[in-house]
């Protein structure tokens, strides 16, 4: 049998050893508390939270749940930094969602945040749950908040909960910010932002935040939370340190592991490929 | 270590799936599918509350908007897709609802493009003072930034373009190259942000199995 | 009797919308008979030929188009106060409000697929057919846990004494439990975690299928690591030395990774969404002229 050279059985290494390798590499940092590595914020992310801040007492800001259990780590530690700094502010705030689990996240982070910074259900947010059927949903709701929406979540009509008195079509929205992990954000562009300037701003996942870029240098969008990094900036600007922050070194040797990987399997294929042997 | 009997089956479900890991395995099959039979039953609850119950039906009965009743047997035209002799009324309302999403889209290519375009046309020498932008210019100059983003715009507009073969315009070959080469670092950036993205679904369930379940770090909240 | 307004914007509303029946009997019979005379539609459906049936369908198609697309494009005038519109943007809001539901009523289609396969593979006693027992099982009992959740949320609502409300979530409190166990014990955590298990993929692509062999390749590679580095604390730390307020500050890892993002990944996509945005409007317009083709358009009727 023909003796493999090292370069081919590097090469084989089982994937179940890759697997082991990042697993430990991710959950090494996990264990240290301490903050190692620098931290910075990205324009992006203050572009949204002062947006955040610029929204008049009157207004409310609606917050679209759009995201699923499968970008959930994502999106909801962004959403918490978000709804951290609206209830500080003392602003109010609107879930909806166009996903059918994102208005339950979304009232889970709510309701948590809510205990520790003693904000009310009703007074301080609402929740108008899941709404079906896109663009002329959308613009319906825009026109008539009550066309669209008359109960919220709990099945309480919005005329019965206080902080909705005032809020009667997307004149009465300060800010939309969007959480997902798919190309709804768009939509908002083109029936949010597009007809009544509404600021719009969207924390989405890593894989979609490129795309968002062209409309952010366009203005349409006022910020962007790039995943987790995202939340984890939104985090620093809090001054409060979550599950976004603390994910950061682990990402970070993650992604160190992913570079050597890529160098050390095209090495091993090079020299496998120079000496004539096994190229995969 | 947690006591809630959620957050254990929570933390046996995390690690069923992960045993694919290991191999292929009927742990893993079921798991799959019981993610699948929860996702759907919660995908009917959702809609049962929030939009049959709690606006169709709401709307028709207790605020006595009886018209809406019309609305039932034009959904369950849908149905008739299933229906060899019928099928073609469930195109009646497929074919109505594509009709209003076309409707659409002129005020979305229009509000979502136009802003776009006039991005796209940044002035390429800047001079001084505030700039549109908000930065303050104090030498003129050429925008270096902006003039590698016309040229990317315009290089890769011309990989994409058709409507004539490349070989009758003089150069037209290799910008289309150059936009290639162009679109190769967009989606190394791309490609980067996607291992970043997977990276984090994995911490936030390395999260919740080392904190919420075994206790063994600190997570602030 | 005074007519409630549904829509305040219509203008003469009493003419072209029927008025709101509060009396149960009242309402329950025009409900039925709304329903009777669709059943009585249906049938006279069934008598058009195949071709007007084609028209028809056509017809459906370019009036729904020719809503949203006039509305947009005529002329707008006040409505009211703080209000622009022409004739046809106070049908805005019950359109939305008639799509929503259709959104509703269409969620059977995927629930029926799915119980036909795995009923198929019950019956037929497939390879893993005990997994599509698990789905039903799973499925029914969201479904029915998930609706009596959501009933005894309205009961409790309707609940004003609190001694009455706390002995009734007592009471309920299986039920409560039980769908928290399903959502945050089951759905959540598995759904997440799917979803994670590409992380590893990724990793052993990386190491046994991603080959440099190309310029493009390793152009993309290239950006990608210094993306991959700019993009989290790490890379931050390696070029932390480079002064943030000096002529090199552009040379920091994070700097560089943004302006490839905001200056070449922003080109690159624009220039994309262009075509798509131009293509998508072709499509649009194809669909709603019903010149579009293929296995489903070009179905017999």
């Amino acid at each position: 049998m023909e003796q493999k050279t090292l370069s081919q059985r590097v090469q084989a290494i089982d994937r179940k050893y890759l697997y082991l390798l990042l697993g430990v590499v991710m959950i090494a940092p996990l264990f240290y508390q301490e903050h190692f590595l620098p931290t910075f914020v990205s324009q992006e992310a203050v572009g949204i939270y002062e947006a955040v801040e610029a929204v008049p007492p009157d207004k409310v800001i609606v917050l679209a749940a759009d995201y699923d259990v499968a970008t959930m780590g994502e999106n909801q530690p962004q959403l918490e930094a978000a709804i951290r700094h609206i209830m500080k502010s003392g602003k109010r705030f609107v879930i909806l969602a166009q996903s059918q689990v994102g208005p339950e996240l979304a009232e889970k982070g709510a309701e948590t945040l809510a205990k520790e910074l003693h904000k009310s259900y009703g007074v301080d947010w609402v929740n108008w749950g899941f709404l079906a059927g896109g663009v002329p949903m959308l613009k319906g709701l825009a026109s008539n908040v009550r066309s669209e929406v008359k109960k919220d979540i709990h099945n309480k009509p919005l005329d019965e909960i206080p902080m909705m008195a005032n809020v009667k079509d997307i004149h009465d929205v300060g800010l939309w910010l969007d959480f997902t992990g798919s190309g709804i954000w768009g939509m908002y562009v083109q029936f949010i932002y597009g007809p009544y300037k509404v600021p719009l701003g969207v924390g989405c996942t890593a894989v979609i935040g490129p795309q968002l870029f062209p409309y952010l240098d366009s203005g349409q969008l006022v910020g962007q939370l790039f995943g987790m990094r995202g939340a984890a900036e939104y985090e620093e600007l809090n001054h409060h340190f979550g599950r976004g922050d603390r994910a950061m070194p682990s990402i970070s040797f993650a992604h160190l592991l992913i570079i050597v990987l890529i160098i050390l399997g095209n090495a091993g294929y090079f020299v496998a490929r120079r000496r004539g042997g096994g190229a995969r | 270590m947690s006591h809630s009997v959620v957050v254990w089956v929570a933390a046996v479900c995390t690690l069923g799936i992960y045993t694919v890991l290991y191999r292929e395995n009927r742990a893993y099959r079921f798991f799959e599918h019981l993610f699948v039979g929860l996702a759907t039953g919660f995908g009917v609850m959702v809609v049962y509350r929030d939009i049959l119950l709690n606006k169709w039906w709401s709307k028709m009965v207790e605020e006595g908007a009886w018209w809406w009743a019309f609305a039932l047997p034009a959904g369950l035209l849908y149905y008739f897709i299933y229906s060899r002799k019928y099928v073609w009324m469930s195109r009646l309302v497929i074919a109505t609802m594509f009709g209003l999403f076309a409707g659409t889209a002129f005020q979305g290519f229009a509000n979502d493009q136009v802003p776009q375009v006039y991005a796209a046309l940044r002035p390429l020498w800047l001079r001084v003072g505030e700039q549109p932008t908000g930065v303050m210019v104090t030498q003129p100059g050429f925008d270096f930034s902006a003039i590698v983003a016309a040229i990317t715009l315009f290089a890769v507009l011309a990989y994409f373009f058709f409507s004539f073969r490349r070989e009758r315009v003089p150069g037209m070959e290799r910008v289309a190259r150059g936009g290639r080469w162009l679109m190769m670092i967009a989606f190394g950036a791309m490609f980067g942000s996607t291992v970043m993205a997977r990276m984090s679904l994995l911490v936030a369930r390395l999260q919740f199995l080392l904190h919420d379940w075994l206790g063994a770090i600190k997570l602030p909240h | 009797m005074k007519n409630p307004n549904p829509y305040p914007h219509f203008q003469g509303h009493h003419l072209i919308f029927p008025a709101i029946i509060k009396n149960p009997q009242a309402l329950w019979l025009m409900i039925g008979a709304s329903l009777a005379f669709c059943v009585l539609i249906f049938f006279l459906l069934q008598l058009l030929p195949g071709r007007s049936r084609r028209w028809l369908i056509i017809g459906c198609t370019f009036l729904a188009g020719c809503f949203y697309s006039m509305e947009f494009f005529l002329p707008v005038h006040q409505l009211e106060p703080g209000k622009m519109g022409n004739f046809l943007t106070p049908w805005v809001e019950p359109l939305g409000f008639f799509v929503m539901s259709m959104g509703g009523f269409a969620i059977g289609l995927g629930v029926v697929n799915l119980a036909a396969y795995h009923a198929k593979a019950i019956a037929g006693r497939k390879q893993g057919w005990e997994n599509s027992v698990v789905f039903f099982l799973a499925l029914i009992a969201m479904i029915v846990i998930g609706i009596w959740n959501v009933h005894v949320g309205r009961i409790a609502q309707q609940i004003k004494d609190p001694g009455v409300l706390k002995a009734f979530e007592h009471h309920t409190k299986t039920v409560t439990d039980g769908y928290e166990l399903l959502f945050n014990g089951m759905l959540q955590p598995l759904g997440a975690t799917m979803f994670s298990v590409l992380a590893f993929f990724i990793v052993s692509a990386a190491y046994r299928a991603f080959r440099i062999r190309t310029l493009e390749a390793a152009l993309m590679s290239a950006t990608a690591f210094l993306v991959l580095l700019s993009m989290v604390p790490l890379g931050m730390a390696i070029t932390s030395s480079i002064n943030v307020h000096s002529g090199y500050a552009g040379l920091r890892l994070e700097n560089l990774g943004r302006w490839i993002l905001v200056v070449i990944n922003m080109s690159t996509v624009r220039a994309i969404n262009f075509g798509v945005a131009v293509g998508g409007l072709a499509m649009s317009l194809r669909v709603w002229l019903s010149l579009e083709r293929g296995a489903y358009f070009d179905q017999k009727v």
